[in-house]
């Protein structure tokens, strides 16, 4: 876990010096920001959903563009060789690569501390501190598994591009349950409708932005996104394969 | 100490490296030679295990690679040729990070990284960002790097590649410096770079390794360096041609190599060149004798060997030819 911690601090550091993390990154925290303040103008209610929701989607556009070059550039450059010469698991590395992006889309929430800031000045009375915290937990661990999936994306080509358009499609894929969901013949089939809920981010999401902390929901972030970095692990592994 | 036992890689049907086997001891600093797509570079990725051989196994300082693998890393310090890090790292910040993940303790760190600026000769760029540095510079780094932690096996795809006289003067002097009780294989293309810094060269042919005795043999060829001082070059030549064993004399005539000076009147120096028929022979003895007894003053007589560069040329127009029969 040593050599992961010291990849997360190197790939932090390499996305804090990169000025098209804060072009993304400025991007996201406009269109949530803007988001956040037209409904907040529109409703006068006092809560976090409006964040929550726009942290719902936007990031399967952010999460790839922040993990495209984590391993795809690693390996065109080179430099994933010279990594894997040290003494380092590849299991540490896509952990390290990881954290680092996490660490990324932890700092770019920060900022939006202000929504939080301006809707206690103009609440009536005192903010649902847990509902907030609980929103945050959310919108972190639906952010974990997107970057989780933008990294698989990234461990399967050595072309940035071609990692962020895969990071789209995989993204969308805890998505589209939900859109399943909707469907009369889904619907029908009560197993299937279970199944296609269960899969569903926005099912496990929604308790979340509700204050509500369940462990199933927990488990479905922690074992989703666990899914996507042993995927992850497995592709850059597949060199060994050969 | 590296030692392969009949590495065979495979990707797909195409067979990089062929039962290849070979053994580099402690101290020694072994060249790897092979024409571009030889086999070198996947050669070293099985040896630093970054991919696995498909048959064969690897012992790198005591253990085999594929199956300890993390153990064997812990001792190899490892170039790659085009030495790739991160250009948006200052050079301490990148060595840093490479000790840390290199398992150096933290404590020992910062004087471990001192150290290899001060070898590589990096004192002078060590708070430059990466991406600024020249060529020769990343070289180092990446010589530094592969220093850190004073691993036991150096492992350098192309060290000198892409550096001036001068920078390579330095990196033989670095090497030179280092070997001790280390094991040092690299790859190179730069011929005279290998005969200067290498003790012995292990040549690689379209995958598979060319017997030490094969190199040997075509080193060997036996061949007799006369310079004579005389006035007459084609009695020495007709001499030397004479001699018992001789089957060729060359040099002498203009064109072909006549080096004779007349320096002090009549007599000049003529160097010759004689050729046995027995690659195996040593003439020296009978080439003196045969002008001693005619009191020809002989300057120098030394039994001479192909260069590298010949043995090279030799080996790759033979890949050729064996590519055009099929």
């Amino acid at each position: 876990m040593r050599n992961a911690t010291a990849i997360a601090r190197r790939e932090l550091g390499a996305l804090l010096l990169s000025p098209a993390s804060y072009v993304t990154g400025a991007a996201f925290l406009f269109l949530a920001g803007s988001r956040f303040a037209f409904d907040f103008v529109r409703t006068r209610q006092a809560e976090i959903r409006p964040l929550a929701t726009i942290c719902y989607w936007l990031p399967i556009f952010l999460a790839p563009l922040i993990t495209m070059r984590m391993l795809a550039e690693e390996k065109r450059a080179g430099t994933f060789e010279v990594m894997v010469s040290a003494p380092v698991t590849d299991a540490e590395v896509v952990i390290g690569k990881f954290l680092g992006a996490l660490g990324f889309y932890a700092a770019l929430l920060l900022p939006t501390l202000s929504c939080v800031a301006a809707l206690a000045h103009y609440s009536e009375g005192p903010l649902d501190a847990g509902l907030i915290a609980a929103g945050y937990a959310g919108i972190l661990l639906a952010g974990g598994l997107y970057l989780s999936l933008g990294l698989l994306a990234s461990s399967l080509t050595e072309s940035s591009i071609l990692a962020a358009f895969l990071g789209f499609i995989f993204c969308f894929v805890p998505l589209s349950f939900d859109m399943l969901n909707g469907l009369p013949e889904v619907r029908a089939d009560p197993i299937l409708s279970d199944i296609v809920s269960y899969l569903s981010l926005w099912t496990h999401y929604r308790s979340f932005i509700r204050g509500a902390i369940d462990t199933r929901d927990i488990c479905y972030f922690a074992s989703m996104t666990a899914l996507g970095l042993y995927l992850a692990i497995k592709a850059v592994e597949s060199r060994r394969w050969l | 100490m590296i030692r392969a036992e009949g590495i065979t890689k495979r990707f797909g049907e195409f067979t990089a490296v062929s039962d290849a086997s070979f053994e580099v001891g402690e101290g020694e600093v072994v060249g790897f030679l092979g024409v571009n797509g030889a086999g070198k570079t996947t050669t070293l990725r099985v040896l630093i295990g970054f991919y696995p051989a498909t048959s064969g196994r690897a012992i790198v300082a005591g253990f085999d690679i594929a199956a300890e693998s993390l153990k064997a890393r812990r001792h190899i310090g490892y170039m790659p040729e085009t030495t790739p890090m991160y250009g948006e790292m200052r050079v301490s910040e990148y060595l840093n990070f490479r000790a840390s993940i290199k398992g150096i303790e933290r404590k020992r760190r910062g004087a471990e990284v001192d150290r290899v600026v001060e070898r590589a000769g990096l004192k002078e760029v060590r708070g430059q960002v990466i991406r600024t540095v020249s060529r020769g510079y990343r070289q180092r780094i990446g010589l530094a790097d592969a220093l850190l932690g004073s691993p036991k096996v150096l492992i350098l795809d192309e060290p000198t590649s892409g550096l001036d006289p001068l920078q390579r003067m330095q990196v033989r002097q670095i090497l030179r410096e280092e070997r001790h009780g280390r094991t040092v294989l690299l790859s190179t293309h730069i011929l005279s770079e290998a005969e200067a810094a290498c003790d012995r060269i292990i040549i690689i042919r379209r995958g598979r390794i060319v017997p030490e005795a094969e190199v040997e043999a075509l080193r060997a060829v036996g061949m007799i360096s006369v310079a004579v001082k005389t006035g007459d070059l084609a009695a020495a030549r007709a001499l030397l041609r004479a001699v018992p064993g001789v089957a060729e004399v060359r040099g002498g005539d203009v064109g072909t190599g006549d080096r004779t000076q007349r320096s002090d009147g009549g007599a000049g120096t003529a160097v010759l060149e004689a050729i046995p028929s027995d690659r195996n022979a040593d003439l020296r003895e009978a080439v003196f004798r045969t002008f001693a007894e005619r009191s020809i003053p002989l300057l120098e007589l030394r039994r001479t060997e192909r260069s590298l560069e010949e043995i090279f040329g030799i080996l790759t127009l033979r890949s050729a030819d064996e590519d055009k029969s099929g």
